[in-house]
């Protein structure tokens, strides 16, 4: 797949956390990215707040770098968003693993700096794709991201091109089936709904100190980023 | 909540009608005080006594018809006979029984071309005022046609003054209405929907907590249907729940209070607080909603203590306190619920339940110690459909008020300038001046009012000295009683008073009366030691502009009064209206529980309930999990999308009907209005109906910069139908592209509202 194999610590694997209640849905899921080379499943867990106490005890070098997260919404404790944006201001890397979750849930996590969203019922490639796109810190936009994004009455304002992409992979078309529907190139119509997702998390962000002031500068290309 | 019948749209036009024709006969009473008090005072050709006597039965025939509105006419044509009696009881014609005898026309003029109806408003002023003025010439030498032709004229001009001014102010009482009935208009939408929408939350909130988890529970199989008995129990009691979902009854379903945790098996409630007739009261006075919501919060708050806390036994305290309702749930258990991390049965459940009828959760829980669920509700609970619609009274009155002010103000102006020139013809008299004083104050005021709501004190200042200068003016105009007493224009100051009351400060409005009265004080003071019958003719004089600013006062309140009363009408009128449409919508709201298919779910747990054994079963384990599946995907159709909703609930069910695997993708915005959510929501079902058996179809609906898109993804071949069934929608545009394996068909509905 191309994708970067060399964790960030010089490790040769990238450390794997999934937070999941239903025990048949996180074999699966364990099962599914242990079986990829370079990811390792280092520890399951039932509820966030099981991660989180996990995650505080344990040494910096020794977290996990992705954590994939059910959103539970009928079992266990509801996942909360300020729980998930401290863990990812601290470094990690989140995916959502949603079966059935109320769409606000899921834009507070979206706002709260998650980077993918992968359906439960997805084939096990479109997890291990999505994964690997997150440890990337890539601008993947998945179907059910797009679906969260377009049944936004609250979104920002889109171009008359990238509206039309967002609804129709969010319909379920696939990125091919966009581009050719839209008589453009496949990667013309990804960076279409690239340029949504971006548009998305910068409506939510919240600007409220210097330094956030000055991230969103620097992602609106109205500084350089400092090297 | 109870609310009586919605009374009929009441209006503001009524309102003021009713003011108008209040005031001036009140002010057509006090007139007869003055007219008694004149020919008291001074000698007449008729008998003193049979005169007041006639003018005391028309103040009685007044009080009958502020009562009895059918004897307006009566009360107004003996009003007339009386006043040709006055005149024939004036010894002179600068008289000050003439004075009072003129106002006492002037008055009538007034009540007949304002409070009347239709041609009357002109006719009997103007027919009254000539018969009187042919009569008197007619029939006594004193009078003759030169001088009472001068009534004519005044009848003539009060009623063109009535008949050009009433319908300015109908036009903004109306404006008024309109206004106020397309803001109710807009309110109801949104309180209606805001309502429908909380009802199928909570819908949701109770089939997700039973019977959703129970089926998911059946589909796992494992521990949880070991106990084959707890799951009929189980089944049993979401079966209720399905059957009262469908009966449309779901405020039956809970027990209440003081059933509250028998029902969950191998728990123990320790109970504490009220005894059960206190709560039988309690229950039967907190508001139905209210009680529904702590009761479910707190089975809730007993189910997660049951399953979380791994203990058998839970304290449950209920009591009051004055205004409060208090429910604590407390535990031995693990403790191991923080407030920070809320297990969704706390989070969706309790605290969403509380928090819609006013109500607030804490929790308290430490490892080792348990948890304790402390539960408040307000006993009088606030109705959140309690919308107050009422405008602010002195916001509605005070315009209409303002209107009339500047309306009376043109009126007297225009009228006197005309009465003077026709009675006194080339005559360049004070009178003039006193209305050249009123214009100049009116024009002052005009334009203090352009730049603030407020009268400026020196504007303030111009108007009360005016009143005065003015009343001396106009009486220099009659030669202070010598000349042209019946030319008087008693009332020509009165635009200054009125636009002090209605725009200025209440103590420039009492200053002003105050400087008027010592001003006439002065003048009787000085003429009565020349004589007595000029310095009665100043008395009566007085007496007109007194009486208007005192009448424009009873007016103003009236008119608050009524204009209150109105709009507390409107308001119950308003209430009436948002509950009927209200429980309509709830009721097709429910409806798409029967129409999606819960029925199934019904049958489902009744086979359990019959024999649990079949718990065991793959097929039956497999019908669960189908039926969770599609409960779940109903429950994500949003509760804000109250037109697109029922659509795609009626699809999913058609397609489970069908073995379509129908996937609906929708966000939070709805169809921009019925119609169009019917067009759209036809074409999903016709999609599926179109594809073959076991084929999938994907709708996505999501809103645009300009309304809504709705993409249809059906497999290749099979849009033409959905295609034909949209050709003659015209506020549709539809698009139709064949892919390798898929059509898609995409549809933009225009959001109709602006």
């Amino acid at each position: 797949m191309g994708a970067q194999r060399d964790p960030e610590d010089g490790q040769d694997f990238w450390r794997v956390a999934i937070v999941e209640d239903h025990l048949l849905q996180r074999e699966r899921t364990q099962e599914i990215l242990d079986g990829e080379d370079g990811l390792r499943v280092v520890g399951t867990f039932e509820t966030l707040p099981e991660f989180t106490r996990a995650w505080d005890g344990s040494a910096v070098r020794r977290r996990p770098h992705l954590l994939v997260l059910d959103l539970m919404v009928d079992r266990g404790p509801r996942a909360e968003a300020a729980t998930v944006e401290r863990l990812v201001g601290e470094g990690l890397r989140v995916l959502l693993l949603s079966a059935m979750a109320s769409a606000s849930h899921v834009r507070e996590m979206l706002h709260a700096g998650v980077d993918g969203i992968v359906g439960k019922r997805d084939r096990p490639e479109a997890i291990v794709e999505a994964s690997w796109a997150v440890l990337r810190r890539e601008r993947w936009v998945s179907s059910e991201l797009a679906a969260v994004i377009a049944g936004d009455v609250k979104r920002p304002s889109l171009s008359i091109q990238e509206e039309r992409a967002l609804t129709l992979y969010a319909s379920g078309l696939t990125l091919p089936e966009v581009a050719t529907m839209m008589n453009v190139s496949a990667e013309t119509a990804k960076s279409y709904l690239a340029r949504v997702k971006k548009k998305y998390a910068e409506v939510g962000r919240p600007v409220s100190s210097k330094l956030d002031l000055s991230r969103v500068a620097t992602v609106d290309g109205l500084i350089d980023e400092p090297s | 909540m109870s609310l009586p019948d919605a009374p009929a749209s009441p209006d503001t036009r009524a309102s003021v009608a009713a003011s108008i024709r209040r005031a001036l006969l009140l002010g057509l009473a006090v007139w007869q005080v003055v007219v008694v008090l004149a020919v008291v005072v001074v000698e007449t050709r008729v008998p003193t006594l049979p005169l007041v006597l006639a003018h005391v039965g028309v103040v009685a025939l007044v009080a009958l018809t502020l009562r009895h509105p059918a004897w307006f006419g009566p009360t107004i044509a003996a009003c007339y006979v009386l006043w040709f009696v006055d005149y024939r009881a004036a010894s002179d014609l600068d008289d000050v029984v003439t004075l009072a005898a003129c106002w006492f026309g002037n008055v009538l003029y007034g009540v007949s071309a304002l409070a009347m109806r239709g041609w009357g408003r002109v006719v009997v002023p103007i027919g009254g005022a000539a018969a009187v003025a042919v009569g008197l010439d007619l029939t006594d030498s004193l009078w003759d046609l030169e001088v009472t032709s001068a009534y004519v004229v005044t009848a003539i001009a009060i009623c063109a003054a009535g008949v050009l001014a009433l319908p300015a102010l109908w036009r903004i009482a109306d404006e008024v209405d309109d206004s106020a009935a397309s803001l109710e208009g807009r309110r109801t939408e949104a309180i209606v929907a805001e309502r429908a929408g909380r009802e199928a939350a909570e819908d949701a909130r109770i089939v997700h907590d039973t019977v959703i988890n129970t089926l998911g529970a059946v589909a796992n199989g494992g521990r949880g249907t070991a106990d084959e008995a707890a799951v009929a129990a189980r089944c049993d009691r979401d079966l209720r729940v399905v059957t009262t979902l469908l009966e449309g009854r779901r405020a039956e379903l809970e027990g209440g209070l003081a059933s509250l945790g028998a029902d969950v098996d191998g728990l123990s409630v320790r109970r504490e607080g009220l005894g059960l007739p206190q709560l039988a009261d309690l229950e039967s006075a907190l508001d139905p909603r209210a009680l529904h919501a702590v009761t479910a919060a707190a089975r809730e708050a007993v189910l997660n203590a049951a399953k979380h806390a791994g203990v058998d036994e839970v304290h449950l305290c209920i009591d009051r306190t004055t205004d409060l309702l208090v429910v604590t749930i407390r535990d031995a258990g693990s403790g191991d619920v923080s407030d920070g991390e809320p297990g969704l049965g706390l989070q969706e459940s309790v605290r969403a339940r509380m928090a819609d009828v006013g109500g607030r959760v804490d929790l308290v829980s430490a490892p080792g110690t348990g948890t304790t669920v402390r539960l408040e509700c307000p006993l009088a609970a606030t109705d959140p459909e309690r919308v107050d619609v009422r405008r602010p009274v002195e916001v509605v009155a005070g315009a209409l008020l303002r209107r009339a002010a500047w309306l009376w103000t043109v009126g007297v102006v225009a009228v006197g300038v005309v009465i003077e020139a026709v009675n006194r013809p080339g005559e360049l008299t004070a009178t003039y001046g006193m209305l050249l004083v009123v214009t100049v104050g009116a024009a002052t005021t005009w334009v203090s009012l352009r730049r603030t709501d407020h009268l400026a004190l020196p504007v303030e200042a111009v108007l009360v000295v005016g009143t005065s200068v003015g009343f001396v003016l106009a009486m220099a105009g009659i030669g202070f009683g010598t000349v042209g007493v019946l030319y008087y224009q008693a009332i020509g100051i009165t635009p200054l008073t009125t636009l002090l009351l209605v725009v200025g400060s209440r103590t420039a409005h009492r200053l002003a009366l105050a400087g008027l009265l010592a001003t006439a004080a002065v003048l009787v003071v000085v003429l009565v030691g020349e004589d007595a019958s000029r310095a009665a003719i100043v008395v009566v004089g007085v007496a007109p502009a007194v009486g208007i600013a005192v009448g424009w006062a009873a007016f103003a309140a009236l008119v608050q009064q009524l204009v209150a009363q109105s709009e507390h009408n409107r308001g119950l009128a308003f209430a009436a209206r948002v509950q009927g449409e209200a429980q309509r919508q709830v009721a097709q709201a429910r409806r798409r529980w029967s129409t999606a298919g819960l029925e199934r779910s019904a049958v489902l747990l009744e086979r359990i309930v019959g024999d649990p054994r079949l718990v065991r079963e793959e097929s039956v384990r497999a019908a669960c999990s189908d039926e969770e599946r599609h409960l779940r995907q109903l429950l994500l159709l949003s509760a804000s999308t109250p037109r697109m909703s029922p659509w795609f609930a009626q699809a999913l069910q058609r397609a489970r009907e069908r073995r379509v695997s129908l996937s609906v993708r929708s966000g939070d915005a709805d169809a921009p209005d019925l119609p169009t959510a019917e067009r759209l929501g036809e074409l999903v079902l016709v999609a599926v109906d179109a594809v073959p058996v076991g084929t999938s179809v994907t709708v996505g609906f999501y809103p645009t910069s300009t309304g809504c898109r709705l993409v249809l993804v059906v497999p290749g071949g099979h849009a033409r139908r959905v295609v034909d069934a949209v050709r003659d929608v015209d506020v549709l545009s539809l698009d139709l592209t064949r892919l390798p394996d898929v059509d898609v068909v995409e549809v933009s509905a225009r959001a109709l509202v602006p």
